[in-house]
């Protein structure tokens, strides 16, 4: 028996040659009229997807229109290294991300309000370990209420990796092996940037909502 | 199968809900859960957490100002690339 592997199974489905060409593009004589109309055709319709996510990436729509603009500049100039029929969406992403990534180490003024990478998961775990029943299910209730914008704001506050994470599994359903390939990090990596996002977000959440005196916390009368 | 406790399920619920874990370790996972109401309602958070994020980040589409600027610059690069071509 000769199965492929699943890390076999990875590499076609990101860049690498693959030996059917589903589409039968001969990329390397297209010319560059064809190449803009495929690269139209098959790039384009996921702008609205990139965008979002830059929206939650970056911390306003200018920066996000100037990351996404930038990564379809770089996702065209290496486009004919592309491999059609393979997973275009999260090369894109991957470009898209190395692009975000580039400008927020170049610009260095990311101010990293409220939670980082530093804070301790045994702090939040031994917050969770104190919760009780009847507090869970306010959190649950707390959850139900809460204004997107609560959620928002909150996940601008997780570090950068943090965010990508828990945006490119939560919003855009990517596997765990295809996070890793456009983060270019092991999917260990991955598993404990989604649990420590996911746990610090709604920490954040559970302050809000006790805030606003619902759910968590609230001293309702 | 075996016996897991509330810290295994603890430790894999994100991979759980994210259909990451194998058929063996999510039956593992499911047994416990249904008999373990601490595990249940924090397994509830996580997923209505996930689902919640999912539900707040629905975007707007991007600008078509956007748009027609990439599209301009990508059908530049082209003519560019055009007009340097020895051949």
């Amino acid at each position: 028996m000769h199965a492929p592997t699943a890390s076999a199974v990875l590499s076609y489905a990101m860049n690498l040659p693959s030996t059917d060409a589903p589409d039968e593009v001969d990329v390397a004589n297209e010319t560059h009229e064809e190449r803009v109309a495929r690269f139209e055709r098959d790039a384009m319709p996921y702008l609205d997807q990139l965008y979002g996510a830059a929206l939650r990436m970056a911390r306003n729509p200018a920066d996000a229109e100037d990351v996404v603009q930038e990564a379809y500049a770089k996702a065209f100039a290496s486009f004919h290294q592309f491999k059609p029929g393979t997973n275009l969406k999260a090369w894109l992403y991957r470009i898209l991300t190395n692009t975000y990534i580039n400008s927020y180490r170049k610009k260095q003024r990311q101010p990293q309000e409220g939670f980082g990478e530093d804070i301790e998961d045994w702090q939040l775990a031994a917050a969770e370990k104190h919760t009780s029943t009847g507090l869970r299910t306010a959190e649950m209730d707390a959850l139900d209420r809460m204004p997107d914008s609560a959620v928002t704001d909150a996940m601008t506050q997780l570090a950068p990796d943090f965010r990508m994470a828990v945006y490119l599994a939560d919003v855009e359903g990517f596997s765990y092996k295809e996070i890793a390939e456009i983060m270019g990090t092991p999917i260990g990596t991955v598993m404990s940037r989604l649990n420590r996002g996911r746990t610090q977000l709604r920490k954040l959440l559970a302050d809000h909502a006790a805030q606003m005196g619902i759910g968590t916390g609230g001293s309702d009368a | 199968m075996r016996e897991v406790d509330c810290g295994f399920v603890e430790e894999r619920v994100h991979q759980f809900l994210d259909g990451e874990l194998t058929e063996n370790e999510a039956d593992e996972l499911r047994h416990h859960i249904h008999a373990c109401a601490h595990c249940l309602d924090e397994t509830d958070l996580v997923d209505a957490l996930r689902k919640l994020v999912r539900r707040s980040c629905a975007c707007p589409p991007a600008p078509d100002t956007l748009r027609l600027r990439i599209v301009a610059h990508i059908k530049t690069v082209s003519v560019t690339r055009i007009e340097f071509d020895p051949s």
